[in-house]
């Protein structure tokens, strides 16, 4: 099982020009509250209709009370069944319950739909109601119409196809997908001038590779919301083995060390052009990329040593780094 | 085991997605699902079933009333009483389909013997924990005073029963849902060793896992409730339409009180299970930055590879 295996919302389309898209599903649940929404504004324009058509009979002349309930009825035929094809049709697969749950249909091909598959997925909707329930169910006196659903088809259906369809999807080949923009991850900011500093000092020959890069960047990305103990000890498991292959000092911040990975890949200058990194100076790493003996990092910058010198200082991995503020600004370069 | 390659992919999500994603995982592993949920549940509902047998009694237990005269008060009694025992004894019972996924994430699939090791070995503190705090044991004591006494005792049945045991189980895993998770996939000891210090005992992980998302959770813990509740009512129903169609009987009979209606809040208690887990992967994801921690520990194993 490789990564695009694993379980998750996403579906990939290819579109027939053979270009891949992927979306992200909506499933039955996500999908109750657009349903519940769209039934409340047919009962809303349907009541505005009641009350104009009663007001119409009362006020007018010759307007029997049959072609009041004649017109009631139309009126509530007409929504119940084209609010969702004309929505779907015109609006580019959303009705106004999907528009505010941020959901729409759209082909398995991955095209906006049409009228004919907005028409079939909207005329089947009463079958992916069944079974319905009579009114006697509940009450002996209640007259035996079959107006209660229970979703039941449209469960079953929805868990057994991969897509999340329901019957009037599966005829009409369409699926619904989140409408949401796809994530773009924040530009960060790193203001502690430490991580530039130490962002130099990384071999101008290392590399890193995509998924490295990713780890980093979602690391970044995190680590304002992580207390700092607990983002020391995350970066921990990263930072021993690249802190041997630096040559750098035990002391060395890991949290720091990823925070300048992440600077020298993605924020830096250099990050744009690979010469400009192969011209650094040699390395040299200040006690102030280190941490005293109290956790806190050191104050004088005065203390420059070369990266071979070992000073006597803990190994950090539990201690109580220094935070570092980090604020995320406008783009410089998406980090993937 | 390659940290990063999981058969669930470990992101973050809303809760509406886990509830959707929970779909997708029990149609893979359905089988292996459904066997470990069966072999957890049947002791519990052979001992429901004789204990509740007696409550079903309606007519009976009308005529020795001397209050009440309405059969459909004795139904929804015992349907209430069934949900709710269900309800707390859904986490023991099921614990070993918590394991099963914990362990399915990392592609590890354990065989069955592999499941039921794993709860034998923490079989202790699954009975001290879920048994007897969380009341999944407890529960029995008011169930057989009433299958002793089937006549409405409001005193046992809504004064002990539905606030005491109900609500306190309600409210406590609401706010603290992943005692299961951090007992069997973390191992965690119920009370704190002097040999290993390092490794947090269960109240103390609890308390971290669960103190900064306790309303967060809670929330989540009600909208599943309301899902399931929905679930519940979509299936009972639509198999009291399929009964009718098939038998020409359109009545909720004896069958569906001591048969399918069990049956349905055992499945609908499976599927929580799943949404419960995917909800502590979240959790985890959220306080602890589990999803980088795991790239962050493949990338590390990658790079001492390639060093050697």
């Amino acid at each position: 099982m490789n990564v695009q295996d694993a379980i998750d919302l996403n579906a990939v389309v290819t579109t027939p020009e053979n270009i891949q898209f992927e979306y992200r599903m909506a499933g039955p649940f996500r999908r109750l509250p657009a349903l519940v929404l769209d039934f409340g504004m047919r009962i809303a324009v349907f009541l505005a209709v009641l009350f104009f058509i009663t007001l119409v009979g009362i006020t007018g002349r010759g307007l029997g009370a049959g072609f009041l309930f004649l017109s009631v009825m139309i009126a509530w035929f007409a929504l119940d069944w084209f609010y969702g094809l004309f929505f779907e049709t015109y609006w580019n697969g959303q009705t106004p319950g999907k528009w505010l749950t941020k959901i729409r249909v759209i082909s398995v091909d991955g095209r906006p739909i049409n009228a004919y598959q907005a028409t079939v997925r909207n005329f089947l909707r009463l079958a992916d109601f069944a079974p319905m329930l009579s009114l006697e169910m509940f009450s002996s006196d209640a007259p035996p119409m079959y107006m209660i659903p229970t979703f039941l088809v449209s469960l079953v259906c929805m868990i057994l196809t991969p897509r999340f369809q329901r019957l009037g999807d599966l005829a009409a080949g369409t699926m619904v997908v989140v409408n949401e923009h796809s994530w773009i991850p924040p530009n960060i900011k790193l203001e502690d001038p430490r991580v530039a500093s130490l962002s130099e000092h990384i071999p101008a020959n290392f590399q890193m590779n995509a998924t490295l890069a990713k780890a980093i960047a979602l690391y970044a990305e995190r680590r304002s919301r992580i207390p700092v103990f607990r983002r020391l000890e995350l970066a921990a498991h990263l930072a021993k083995p690249l802190l041997v292959r630096f040559d750098f000092r035990d002391d060395t911040s890991p949290d720091l060390l990823l925070c300048a990975l992440y600077y020298r890949e993605f924020v830096s200058k250099d990050a744009f052009t690979d010469e400009k990194r192969l011209s650094l100076p040699p390395p040299i790493v200040s006690n102030s990329l280190a941490l005293s003996q109290n956790g806190l990092p050191l104050e004088s910058p005065t203390e420059w040593k070369p990266i071979s010198d070992s000073a006597s200082l803990p190994p950090i991995l539990n201690a109580n780094a220094a935070d570092m503020d980090v604020v995320s600004v406008s783009a410089i370069k998406a980090p993937i | 085991m390659q940290l990063d390659k999981t058969a669930i992919e470990i992101a973050q999500r809303s809760g509406v997605e886990l509830v959707d994603l929970s779909f997708i995982v029990m149609r893979r592993y359905w089988r292996s699902i459904a066997i470990i949920a069966i072999l957890g549940i049947v002791p519990f509902a052979i001992a429901d079933f004789i204990l509740l047998w007696p409550l079903t009694r309606y007519e009976s237990l009308v005529m020795t009333s001397r209050d009440i005269a309405d059969v459909s008060f004795f139904h929804l009694r015992y349907l209430s009483i069934v949900t709710a025992l269900i309800l707390i004894q859904a986490p023991l019972a099921l614990c070993g389909v918590t394991y099963f996924i914990g362990q399915a994430v990392f592609i590890e699939r354990p065989s069955i013997r592999q499941v039921m090791s794993c709860i034998w070995a923490r079989c202790g503190a699954m009975l001290l924990i879920l048994g007897i705090l969380r009341m999944s044991l407890v529960a029995f004591i008011p169930v057989v005073l009433m299958f002793r006494n089937p006549s409405f005792r409001p005193e046992v049945e809504i004064t002990f029963y539905l606030f005491f045991l109900c609500g306190v189980v309600v409210l406590i895993r609401g706010f603290r849902p992943f005692s299961s998770e951090i007992l069997l996939l973390e191992r965690c000891p119920v009370f704190s060793s002097k040999t290993r210090p390092d490794q947090l005992a269960y109240s103390k992980r609890s308390r971290w896992l669960h103190s900064s998302l306790s309303m967060e959770l809670f929330g989540m813990h009600l909208g599943v409730a309301l899902v399931e509740f929905l679930t519940v009512y979509s299936m009972s129903m639509g198999l009291v339409f399929l009964i009718g169609v098939l038998t020409g009987i359109w009545r909720w009979g004896l069958w569906m009180d001591l048969f399918f209606f069990p049956l349905i809040l055992w499945g609908v208690a499976t599927w929580g299970t799943v949404i419960r887990f995917l909800t502590y992967m979240n959790a985890r994801i959220l306080t602890e930055g589990w999803e980088i921690e795991l790239r962050l520990k493949a990338e590390a194993q990658r790079l001492e590879e390639f060093a050697k």
